[in-house]
């Protein structure tokens, strides 16, 4: 089992200052699990990412602090070290770099760095790499086209939950229907007017 | 005492062999009735009482603990196993104080023991419960106290200004604010003085940056990093020979206890007994 004492230490500490750091931490899907949780990292300012919010699955090894935390984007990203397509992520610290010194805040700060400065010579994405090294403009309105269309609709659900209730849905019903369509609103409303 | 023949000695450590084996197999009867045989054998080898303690610790028979515990210490006073028992057992019987000196010693001579008897943690578990609920009951005593005590101040100044009203005739309205003032003044005085008695946070610089918690034997590396021994071992063993801060290599032998933190840490507890308390 892990250290849970230092995983609830964590969670208050990166929580406290996050309207600075931009990071914070929750358990996932508002469970009671603490080896499940999810981050959530505002994109860095002056980049495509910017204006964006975006989610990350933690899995916490049994062997936590002393083997890495395991961390994925669910938000989808267009970036050269995170999949698109399963939001996997090449980041040497959550792998063979990892140190038991280091915490799941400073985790996402370095994701959220990540962000800032992707490293196309070590992918994870091959496609977006390729796209980062030889057509740049693209990649910037691609990787902007991708925050817009996917990492607002997380910052906005509470707004599409108002605008679906105020249509006459029963609140229960558009949140779950919101969720599993990973938040679209057309899709969500297509769904609601069938069902 | 005449010394033990060497033929008594080899039968009573076998008879401690098979206590050993029969308390891993949970068989504590068993367990028990083989270190008695070792102990009438040879009575004073101090492994053998705090072995036959530990089967009564299990089975939760305080009294018993206590007295092949105190048999130990008198056999070896260093025994980090028998003081931690002994301080268990009382505590278990209310003897707060006695129980918190025992585990002290046994935290003071576990820390930096060699891996095989190395139990500081468990120590430390006893020892923090016993001593957040002496800060618990003390504090709360204490609370009460000043607030009877700010109730009586309170009141002492009402009618010392209605004693002082009743002699000079006054109805200044100076007057009046200053003596708000000055009851607004003591409730902040007294507040103040309660603060010091409300769980804060532990300083940074206080606990280990792997742990996140409060030192109990802290050792430092040659990069001038401080850990918790447990888990720096911990580290060294599992993840690799490197200080996990600043990734300069590292081992084993390395370490060296960081006397001023553990100082720094006693001192801090001594003054926030709230610090014990364990999440």
């Amino acid at each position: 089992m892990f250290d849970v004492s230092r995983v609830q230490k964590e969670l208050t500490e990166c929580n406290r200052d996050k309207a600075i750091s931009g990071v914070s931490i929750a358990l996932y899907e508002g469970g009671s699990d603490l080896s499940h949780l999810r981050g959530t990292i505002t994109g860095p300012v002056s980049t495509p990412y910017e204006g964006g919010t975006f989610l990350i699955d933690i899995q916490l090894p049994s062997g936590y602090p002393f083997e890495p935390p395991k961390m994925q984007f669910i938000t989808k990203v267009w970036h050269p070290n995170i999949s698109s397509q399963n939001g996997a992520i090449c980041l040497d610290i959550l792998k063979d770099q990892w140190s038991p010194a280091l915490t799941l805040k400073t985790a996402l700060v370095s994701l959220q760095a990540l962000l800032s400065a992707p490293e196309p010579d070590d992918p994870q994405d091959a496609v977006v790499a390729k796209q980062y090294l030889q057509e740049y403009p693209t990649f910037v309105a691609t990787a902007r086209y991708w925050t817009e269309a996917f990492a607002r609709t997380s910052v906005a659900i509470e707004e599409k939950v108002r605008r679906l209730v105020e249509m006459g849905f029963p609140e229960d019903l558009v949140k779950s229907t919101l969720d599993s369509v990973n938040g679209d609103e057309n899709l969500a409303l297509e769904k609601l007017c069938s069902s | 005492m005449a010394p033990v023949p060497a033929s008594v000695a080899r039968q009573a450590e076998l008879l401690k062999q098979d206590g050993n084996t029969y308390f891993k197999k949970e068989r504590l009867g068993a367990a028990i009735d083989a270190y008695t045989e070792a102990i009438t054998l040879c009575p004073d080898v101090a492994v053998y009482w705090t072995n036959r303690a530990l089967c009564y610790m299990r089975r939760k028979e305080w009294n018993k603990v206590e007295e092949d515990c105190k048999k130990a210490l008198q056999l070896d006073s260093h025994s980090v196993k028998a003081h931690y028992m002994l301080g268990h057992a009382l505590l278990e019987r209310q003897d707060y104080a006695g129980g918190i000196k025992e585990l002290e010693k046994a935290l003071d001579l576990g820390r930096g023991a060699n891996p095989a008897s190395y139990m500081v943690e468990d120590i430390w578990q006893v020892l923090a419960k016993a001593k957040y609920l002496e800060w618990e009951d003390l504090s709360s005593k204490h609370i009460y106290r000043m607030h009877k005590l700010m109730e009586a101040c309170e009141r002492a100044l009402t009618s010392f200004y209605t004693i002082e009203d009743s002699q000079v005739q006054n109805d200044c309205e100076e007057i009046a604010s200053e003596r708000l003032q000055q009851l607004e003044f003591l409730k902040d005085v007294f507040g103040k003085a309660e603060q010091d008695d409300q769980p804060k946070e532990v300083p940074d610089y206080l606990c280990c940056q792997i742990t996140l918690d409060i030192f109990r034997d802290p050792v430092i590396t040659p990069s001038g990093i401080t850990y918790e021994r447990a888990v720096i071992l911990d580290h060294l063993r599992k993840v690799g020979k490197f200080d996990p801060v600043t990734r300069e290599p590292l081992e084993q032998h390395q370490l060296v206890p960081n006397l001023a933190i553990k100082e720094a840490v006693q001192a801090f507890l001594d003054k926030h007994g709230w610090a014990y308390k364990m999440s």
